[in-house]
């Protein structure tokens, strides 16, 4: 990670905020171990059929796809919204769905990580819905159009990234930080 | 060697030197008793031995001579030599002699008689000459080598007797000791024979039996000649009562006709011959026995009494044939000729009957000729090999006991049985020929099958023929090889148009059928042609319509002959089908199961293990066609889109036939999988209903109601287009008068609201959403509209025919939108209205683009009546307001691109109504009407003119177009489903082979599921990247950066 000193100075913070958003996926873990034996074919349809009116509404700026043969990883691609610092550029997703789902949430980070305000070095992502105030109403398409929100209206109050986070409120300075960040890990 | 010493030995006697004599008989410690006799003799008695021996070589050295010898001394010297012991070397001495004399003089002779034989080879008039030479040459050569053998066996008679005398003036025990060596005549004669016949065979030139085989088929060709002349002139003396044939058809028409005709005296020889050999052989056996009388005239005693039972044949050729063919036969079987006799008769009967066959069998294939053949057989191969056999036999029972090397004597077992073995000996020729005329025909008929089965219904008889060929020959692998090859090189080719091959596919069906009930040759023979079928895109195309298309009007004329007969056999399969299903019932019954395994034989053993009989017999044509895919799924398809074009192209309601198909399809594959084709014809009953439903209540509203009553009341079938009258209307500018007369038919779709399914409101065919609520179950309308355009442009309700549509069980349609002209527009709406009211809660949604419009054009000039579709009703339309237009315009006016419309407006340029030309600016284009033909000299205007009393149909068959979607477009749409999975799978995954992609769509995709293959998704692929929404390289595909 070669940042430049500031964001090095604040990724130690970092580290210790990841501590503890680290922590409900971690028992969301462990509640999937618990979990009874779930109906993991009626979890697939309803991915299926989650996955068909991703496709169908072809809504412009976010996608996503499942990995490989297993639908319940999947990839998704999301585009910075126009108007926002995160113009044009697209950010890859790696979403993990629990055998329960919708009953929890998935687990959705930014692979490779992004900078902004809400996301750590890792990429894990500091979103509400993706944690406490999940609904099984939620869809992996409604899932993506909150993170693509969130990439214009970052929720400064509780950053994973306070270097970000401080300096969003100059856009420009922002912005360059941004396009290093995204250039160095290896983004598009 | 035992007799040629002792011979060495008495020479050497008559030479006096005894002591040398006495000397070599010690060492020829074999002849034991000379040796006794010799050294016990006194010189006196050496010369009396002497004497003898020397008169007695004298003897055998001129004996074949005609004169007769001094017969008492002869016997006086044997009986001298006899006494001294020297019996054996004076019979050894004495055949060798003979022997020596013949291999001398008469071999040379006979063989040179043959030597010039070679010279007339490669002569042009070859056949001719040589049978008359051979005629010539052989019987004389034959009769003279004959003479000479017969002289000779005469002195060898002579010196039997001679010797029997000898034996019976001698004392009791001497007799006693040679009773057990008794000799006779046939004794001797037969090893003479046996030594000539191996002098003459060994000596034989290889030509000998080509001269044989020349010889016998000329005589073989004058005696069927005869046979026919003699049947020509019965047929012609006899009255014509039978036989109507013309014989015009030249000579080989004649032959086909003659064997019928045989006369009757003719074919009573059978029994004739069988009794005659009994009364020949007596006679025969008779002169045999006679053994002092000469040979020779006993075999021409015989003669005369053959040609007593060959009477009928006598009638035929004449005695003179028959007397020189039993002399020559005779001749060869006493030189033992007889293999080689037989072998000629058998090639030259052989190669008649192949020559009768390929002339009364090539490329005729109404008529059998089997049963022609057969009694061909009887009546002329027969009746030769009866005079050729029958002469043999006599003479070779002379030597009856004897193992000749010969099949013919082989046969020969006592002259008590000679009639039973005659018999015998017939049968086998008559199997055999039979069997060759099987084989020969069999393979004539295998080789020309391709040909047969083009001919199929009038080509029955040749398979029947081929049928009982190859019950006999078995040669059913050769016709399955050659028939496929035959297949490959004149059927299976690019040039060959797939209902041919659907036709010749069916005929082979059915003609294998004929010929083979297993099914099992033809399941190999139809291989090939089902894989072909199978890589050519219309065939499924071409079925549907053969099956469907009864009526051969039109374009189907072509289709017109085959799709009656598989309509037919439609109706004939059902029928076939019930009683299969009665039989399946019967076989519950226990003694029908058992009846039912009795009958059960094994399959040929060419068969395909791995399919059961009952699979392969069960199949019918239909069956089969339908199996070339190997499922029903994709007729019941394409058969649902013709019908569903036939339905929209109907200008009435009338779907009787169409019932009468479905019911038939229905029955073989189904009621569930005609499910969607019921619910059509289901539509278009309904649409009549409502149709002149909402028409009886445009009536009372009607402000012009008495008058529509009393119309409708006379069309009483609701022929809504009766009651329609052509008005005139002026336009604008010009002078010009332009009359539309319109019925137009639009579609239109109608939707149900139905809240329940929170589902995914789908616009299947692409309508405007907003007159659909959400779809989940959606019923569509096609509604043909006859509008009559009045001069102040009303048009009333009457005009609109509907035909309403339940879109999810049609096939889908081509997506096209189209402005129609507002007063057409507001009918329709009205229409739909009126449908509204009468069936709430469900809507029209017009399909306006399909359709049929009548109209009537008037000009200044002339008037024309059209029928066309929709589009070019409303572009015809707009010109009433306007007679010039810019193309571009135009288009917008209708709602269309320039292009489409450019190629839609033709049909009016073509047809002289408008006219094309360019404007000022490059690119631009106007359309003006031609109100005068004389203004312009139009050629295509002369054309819409001559045509204008009748009704024009123009119903977009022109540009080739279809209002459902093909099977194809079909296709293409599903297949549009899956861009979107594609695309969302290459955003996220930015590159993919082909192979991964169709593997995703496998999996993910479930609604509709994917069941694409590989290839159909590369040619959809392909698809993409020419729209330049992905790109490929090296095999990856990737989205286009926009």
């Amino acid at each position: 990670m070669n940042i430049d000193g500031g964001v090095e100075a604040n990724s130690r913070q970092q580290q210790g905020n990841f501590a503890i958003a680290a922590g409900p996926p971690h028992s969301l873990k462990q509640s999937k171990t618990v979990s009874s034996p779930v109906d993991t074919h009626s979890v697939s349809r309803r991915l299926q059929s989650e996955l068909m009116v991703l496709m169908t509404r072809g809504d412009p700026g976010i996608s996503a796809f499942p990995e490989g043969d297993n639908i319940f990883s999947w990839i998704g691609t999301i585009k910075g919204c126009t108007g926002t610092v995160y113009e044009a550029l697209s950010f890859k997703l790696s979403m993990k769905f629990p055998t329960d789902y919708p009953f929890k949430p998935p687990t959705i980070k930014f692979d490779p990580p992004c900078f902004h305000p809400n996301v750590d070095q890792y990429g894990n992502i500091c979103l509400d819905i993706l944690q406490d105030k999940w609904s099984s109403a939620y869809d992996v398409r409604t899932v993506l159009l909150s993170i693509q929100s969130l990439l214009g209206e970052p929720n400064n109050d509780s950053p994973l990234n306070s270097y970000a986070a401080a300096l969003w409120s100059n856009q420009e300075e922002y912005r360059k930080a941004m396009l290093r960040y995204h250039k160095d890990v290896g983004g598009r | 060697m035992n007799h040629k010493a002792g011979l060495g030995v008495i020479q050497k006697l008559s030479s006096s030197s005894l002591l040398t004599l006495a000397a070599e008989m010690d060492y020829e410690g074999t002849c034991e008793r000379s040796i006794f006799h010799v050294a016990s003799l006194g010189e006196g008695a050496i010369i009396e031995i002497a004497q003898a021996w020397s008169f007695f070589c004298t003897f055998a050295s001129k004996a074949p001579s005609g004169h007769q010898p001094d017969i008492t001394h002869l016997i006086n010297s044997i009986a001298i030599l006899c006494r001294y012991g020297l019996r054996s070397h004076v019979v050894d001495y004495f055949l060798n002699n003979l022997e020596a004399r013949f291999q001398e003089h008469c071999l040379s002779t006979f063989w040179q008689c043959f030597d010039c034989f070679s010279g007339f080879k490669g002569t042009s008039n070859q056949s001719k000459e040589v049978n008359g030479w051979i005629q010539a040459t052989l019987p004389q050569a034959l009769r003279d080598i004959c003479y000479v053998k017969a002289l000779q066996e005469e002195c060898i008679t002579l010196v039997v007797r001679c010797l029997q005398t000898c034996d019976s003036e001698h004392d009791q025990s001497r007799r006693q000791q040679i009773t057990g060596r008794v000799l006779t005549s046939e004794d001797l004669i037969h090893r003479h024979r046996i030594s000539v016949t191996a002098l003459l065979l060994t000596s034989a030139p290889e030509k000998f039996s080509e001269i044989l085989n020349c010889y016998f088929e000329a005589r073989l060709g004058d005696f069927s000649r005869a046979a026919m002349k003699q049947i020509e002139h019965y047929r012609m003396s006899s009255d014509s009562d039978q036989d109507c044939h013309s014989c015009d058809e030249g000579g080989s028409g004649s032959k086909t006709n003659d064997v019928e005709n045989l006369p009757s005296g003719c074919s009573g020889e059978q029994d004739h011959f069988i009794n005659a050999p009994e009364t020949g052989r007596k006679d025969a056996d008779g002169d045999c026995a006679m053994e002092d009388v000469a040979f020779f005239s006993a075999s021409l005693q015989k003669r005369s009494s053959l040609s007593r039972k060959f009477e009928g044949i006598a009638k035929v050729v004449g005695a003179t044939w028959i007397e020189e063919v039993t002399e020559v036969v005779r001749n060869l079987q006493q030189l033992g000729f007889s293999a080689m006799t037989e072998e000629a008769c058998a090639s030259a009967v052989y190669s008649l009957l192949k020559e009768k066959i390929h002339s009364i069998a090539t490329k005729r294939y109404e008529k059998p000729v089997l049963p022609r053949i057969r009694k061909w057989i009887k009546e002329i191969p027969l009746k030769f090999l009866q005079v050729v056999l029958d002469s043999d036999s006599p003479s070779a029972q002379d030597s009856a006991s004897y193992d000749f090397p010969s099949p013919l004597a082989s046969l020969r077992i006592e002259n008590t049985f000679s009639n039973k073995v005659a018999r015998e000996r017939f049968t086998r020729w008559h199997l055999r020929l039979e069997f060759f005329a099987y084989e020969t025909l069999g393979n004539l008929r295998i080789n020309e099958l391709f040909d047969i089965i083009v001919d199929y219904p009038e080509s029955l008889p040749a398979i029947e023929d081929l049928r009982h060929c190859l019950a006999n020959t078995g040669h059913h692998t050769k016709l399955v090889e050659s028939f496929r090859t035959a297949l490959r090189h004149r059927l299976l080719t690019a040039g060959a148009a797939t209902t041919d091959i659907l036709l010749q596919y069916i005929s082979t069906i059915k003609a294998l059928r004929t010929m083979d009930h297993t099914g099992v040759f033809l399941e190999a023979v139809g291989e090939p042609i089902r894989e072909y079928l199978r890589r050519r895109k219309d065939t499924i195309r071409c079925i549907v319509t053969m099956l469907t298309d009864d009526t051969g009007s039109g374009g189907a004329s072509v289709l017109g002959g085959a799709g009656e007969s598989l309509l037919e056999e439609l109706s004939r399969g059902t029928s076939a089908i019930d009683n299969v299903d009665s039989e399946d019932e019967g076989i519950g019954d226990d003694e029908d199961a058992w009846n039912a395994a009795e009958r059960w034989e094994p399959d040929p053993v060419e068969a395909d293990p791995s399919r059961t009989s009952k699979s392969r017999r069960s199949m019918d044509i239909i069956g089969m066609l339908v199996g070339i895919y190997g499922s029903k799924e994709l007729f019941v398809n394409e058969y649902r889109i013709m019908l569903a074009e036939k339905l929209l192209s109907k200008s009435d309601y009338e779907i009787d036939r169409e019932i009468r198909t479905l019911e038939l399809l229905k029955l073989r594959f189904g009621e569930s999988s005609m499910h969607s084709c019921e619910i059509m014809l289901k539509d278009m009953a309904d649409s009549k209903r409502i149709n002149s439903n909402i028409k009886a209540t445009t009536t009372t509203t009607s402000q012009r109601a008495s008058k529509v009553m009393s119309q409708t009341s006379s069309g009483t079938s609701g022929e809504v287009n009766a009651v329609n009258r052509t008005f005139t209307s002026r336009a604008t500018d010009s002078g010009s008068r332009l009359a539309a007369f319109f019925v137009a038919r639009a579609r239109g779709v109608f939707s149900q609201a139905d809240q329940t399914s929170g589902g995914f409101s789908t616009t299947t065919d692409g309508q405007s959403r907003k007159e659909s609520f959400s779809q989940a179950i959606e019923t569509s309308g096609r509604s043909s509209s006859a509008i009559e355009e009045t001069a102040d442009k009303e048009l009333s309700l009457e005009a609109v025919n509907a035909t309403i549509i339940s879109a999810l069980f049609w096939p889908p349609f081509q997506v096209e939108s189209i402005k129609v002209p507002s007063v057409v527009e507001k009918l329709l709406e009205d229409y739909a209205q009126k449908y509204h009211e009468l069936k709430t809660p469900r809507k029209l949604q017009w399909k306006k683009h399909l359709g049929i419009v009548k109209l009537e054009l008037q000009f200044e000039d002339r008037a024309a009546q059209f029928m066309v579709s929709p589009m070019h009703a409303s572009i015809i339309m707009l010109f009433e307001s306007q007679s010039s237009w810019a193309a571009t315009d135009l288009a917008s006016a209708l709602g269309v691109t320039v292009s489409t419309l450019r190629r839609r407006i033709m049909l009016w340029v073509n047809q002289g109504v408008l006219l094309e030309s360019a404007g000022n600016r490059p690119g631009e284009l106007y359309y003006t009407i031609i109100e005068n033909v004389s203004d312009v000299g139009n050629r295509n205007v002369a054309n819409a003119l001559r045509t204008s009393d009748s009704t024009v149909q123009l119903l977009g068959e022109d540009d080739g177009e279809s209002g459902v979607a093909s099977m194809e477009d079909q296709l293409q749409q599903e297949m549009n489903v899956y861009e979107s999975y594609v695309l969302g799978m290459l955003t996220n995954f930015d590159t993919l082979p082909l192979d991964r992609i169709h593997n995703m769509l496998k999996m993910f995709v479930s609604d509709p599921p994917y069941d694409k293959s590989l290839q159909q998704l590369q040619a959809f692929l392909s698809g993409l990247v020419s729209e330049e929404k992905l790109e490929v390289r090296d095999g990856l595909y990737r989205r286009r950066q926009q």
